[in-house]
């Protein structure tokens, strides 16, 4: 489906508007009742931004650190590189367990690990979803938003999943994850901060999810967008609580902490796909909140449709130029500026949109 | 979507030719200062940027490109680079009900000002479509080209103080020409210099803020002060001011659909009635939807 499709079919825009009004509020609240978490979001803006003038520096301390606690590190210049690393750390016949990551959506790591022969599941109640239905994250948080219940219930009935309404679908689910968290051979996930100080790995959930693919599985690996290095714990876990505060999620139920324990081997792979060298580096300051997208008009009606393969909206704009190509479709932003407006980074994406502008139209 | 770098061209020649994105002669659109017994000299150049006169023929180029962008006649007209829009044939589909208006929302700012003690004059050789459509296409070199032309018009002739009518002028002319041109003219919208007056308004209204006063140029709190200071009855919704929604406007060339689309989903919170706003956009955008939509200057036209 294209957006035109997109605005034909609405139920995009009825779950879009549907997330917006059960969050937007919760999300004004924690700011108001917590407004330390403004400062939060501008030193991790300002510590990100000083990471990504020095990337090479921030990559290789980390690595040594990493290195030092007995993990095993790598780094990819793009995503067919970071596919190759995973797909040789899992091999063939394996069961894998996923936690939600866009930068895994950005390698076409799961579909690279199944061509490989591997059983991969995806954890994450919504990711799970759109994995069965065969579709792709409409959002980057609340990846189906663009279901209704009914929707979910025959999507679910292909993988046997059967239940009368949300609660009785998500306990199917639930049962169903169990036995592969069980057998898993491999857990993945993305990160949300990195900490450059220690090594550690930060991600923040609610369904408890992460925790177990990260923890059960022998190996592990962590993929590691080089944007999500930060000098120090302390600025990574002011990181996940500005991401979940600008989710709606705040307190949030789950903050993994992930390092080397004894009883597990863990790979770290760092993502490059075009970071270091981006002309729109003030975007590097992003912590994919989502909460742009769900303010946008263009992503109301058309969601991620709106945006290159993978990331869509106004921040997906500019991810998309960084990792694919200059999405042309950024023509279609109103530059309303709303974006910015409720970024936590206060990253001005209209700026950049159009800079993005200026770009096609001088390559005609 | 019509083709960007097709949009560009066409945009590009007609500036080139007329100094608007329409390729419509400013001294044809301009008309409604005549009869209207304006002032030449004073402390405060009324600066329209041509927005509000050009919104009749928009509204028609827009009607025409909405019908274009989901054939598959564009492609072919990408092609050959035939210009798609038959502006000859736009002009006459213009409504002269719309022109009418959009003058007398223009003679309604000037008689405001005046009414409010503010030394504004008039002089139709200066003003023209300050080019923001240019800068909005990342058509920079253009945008930088006319803006230069334009400041230098102004400041030969000793200009040093604006007044806009509209978000989309002032926000050019306020922070993109010190930015481009390096001009220090001091720029301000109507919105900040009018005092209250007994306008008789009545009614109720809802309030769509724009996009460039509620977040470019911060000025909705302004605002909301001079509406009180009129007396004007509103109300505002939940999405306002520094969180106010797009009307969808800014991108109606280049997707009709998409930009109807949007005014559908403003007009959906604001309800159809009584929306009161302050900008030509807004104003063209959610009335198409479908939206019964009031100028400011209409409510206390003096």
């Amino acid at each position: 489906m294209n957006i035109y499709g997109a605005l034909e079919q609405g139920s995009i825009r009825e779950g879009v508007l549907r997330t917006l009004m059960n969050l937007r509020d919760v999300i004004l609240k924690t700011l108001n009742d917590h407004p330390y978490l403004l400062e939060y979001a501008d030193e991790v803006r300002n510590a990100k931004l000083r990471v990504a003038e020095d990337f090479d520096y921030w990559i290789d301390r980390s690595m040594e650190v990493l290195e030092k606690r007995g993990c095993h590190v790598y780094l990819a210049e793009n995503a067919e590189k970071a596919r190759r690393i995973a797909g040789e750390m899992v091999g063939s016949g394996k069961t894998v367990v996923k936690a939600k990551s866009m930068v895994s959506e950005e390698i076409r790591l799961r579909e690279y690990l199944q061509s490989l022969g591997n059983e991969v599941w995806e954890t994450d109640l919504g990711e799970f979803i759109v994995q069965v239905a065969d579709d792709r994250p409409m959002h980057m948080i609340v990846p189906a938003l663009h279901y209704s219940e009914a929707q979910v219930m025959e999507i679910l009935k292909k993988v046997g999943i059967h239940g009368r309404d949300a609660e009785e679908l998500a306990s199917g689910v639930r049962e169903f994850m169990r036995e592969k968290f069980l057998k898993a051979d491999v857990g993945v996930s993305g990160c949300n901060a990195f900490s450059a100080e220690t090594g550690r790995v930060f991600l923040v959930e609610n369904e408890g999810n992460i925790r177990l693919s990260t923890s059960l599985p022998e190996r592990y690996i962590a993929l590691v967008s080089i944007e999500k290095i930060l000098p120090d714990d302390d600025l990574a876990l002011k990181s996940v609580f500005v991401q979940s505060a600008y989710v709606g999620t705040f307190p949030p139920a789950y903050i993994n902490i992930n390092e080397k324990a004894d009883s597990q081997e863990m790979h770290v792979i760092f993502l490059d796909n075009g970071r270091k060298t981006t002309e729109f580096r003030e975007h590097l300051a992003c912590i994919k909140c989502g909460r742009c997208q769900l303010e946008c008009p263009v992503f109301q009606l058309a969601g991620s449709l709106w945006g290159g393969e993978v990331y869509g909206g106004p921040t997906g704009m500019v991810w998309t130029a960084i990792t694919e190509e200059i999405p042309e479709v950024c023509f279609l932003s109103t530059l309303c500026g709303k974006c910015r407006e409720v970024c936590p980074s206060d990253i001005d994406m209209p700026g950049m949109i159009r800079k993005m502008r200026e770009i096609i139209l001088k390559a005609r | 979507m019509i083709a960007p770098r097709l949009l560009s061209e066409i945009l590009e020649k007609n500036m080139k030719k007329t100094e608007n994105p329409l390729g419509l002669k400013n001294e044809r659109i301009n008309r409604w200062w005549t009869g209207e017994g304006i002032e030449k000299d004073g402390e405060w150049l009324f600066f329209t940027g041509m927005l509000y006169q050009l919104i009749p023929y928009m509204d028609s180029a827009t009607r025409y490109l909405e019908k274009l962008e989901t054939t598959k006649l564009q492609g072919v007209l990408t092609l050959s680079k035939i210009i798609p829009v038959p502006f000859s044939l736009i002009d006459s589909m213009v409504s002269h009900k719309m022109k009418k208006r959009s003058d007398r929302i223009l003679k309604g700012i000037y008689r405001a000002l005046m009414k409010s003690g503010v030394k504004v004059f008039y002089v139709p050789e200066l003003d023209t479509y300050s080019g923001i459509i240019l800068h909005d296409m990342g058509m920079e070199r253009a945008f930088r080209e006319h803006a230069e032309t334009v400041a230098e018009r102004l400041n030969d002739a000793g200009i040093n103080r604006i007044v806009t009518a509209d978000p989309h002028t002032a926000y050019a002319l306020k922070i993109l020409y010190p930015e481009y041109t390096g001009s220090d003219i001091q720029v301000k919208s109507y919105l900040e210099l009018v005092r209250p007056f007994n306008a008789g308004s009545d009614g109720k209204f809802v309030i769509h803020d724009p996009c460039y006063y509620g977040r470019y140029l911060r000025i909705s709190e302004k605002i909301r002060k001079v509406l009180d200071g009129f007396g004007v009855s509103y109300r505002d919704v939940k999405y306002s001011k520094n969180l106010t929604n797009c009307c969808g406007g800014p991108i109606e060339s280049i997707s009709p659909s998409v930009s109807w689309k949007i005014a559908e989903l403003r007009i959906e919170e604001l309800g159809k009635s009584g929306i009161l706003t302050f900008c030509p956009i807004c104003l063209m955008n959610l009335s198409r939807a479908g939206g019964d939509v009031s100028d400011f200057a209409e409510v206390i036209m003096p």
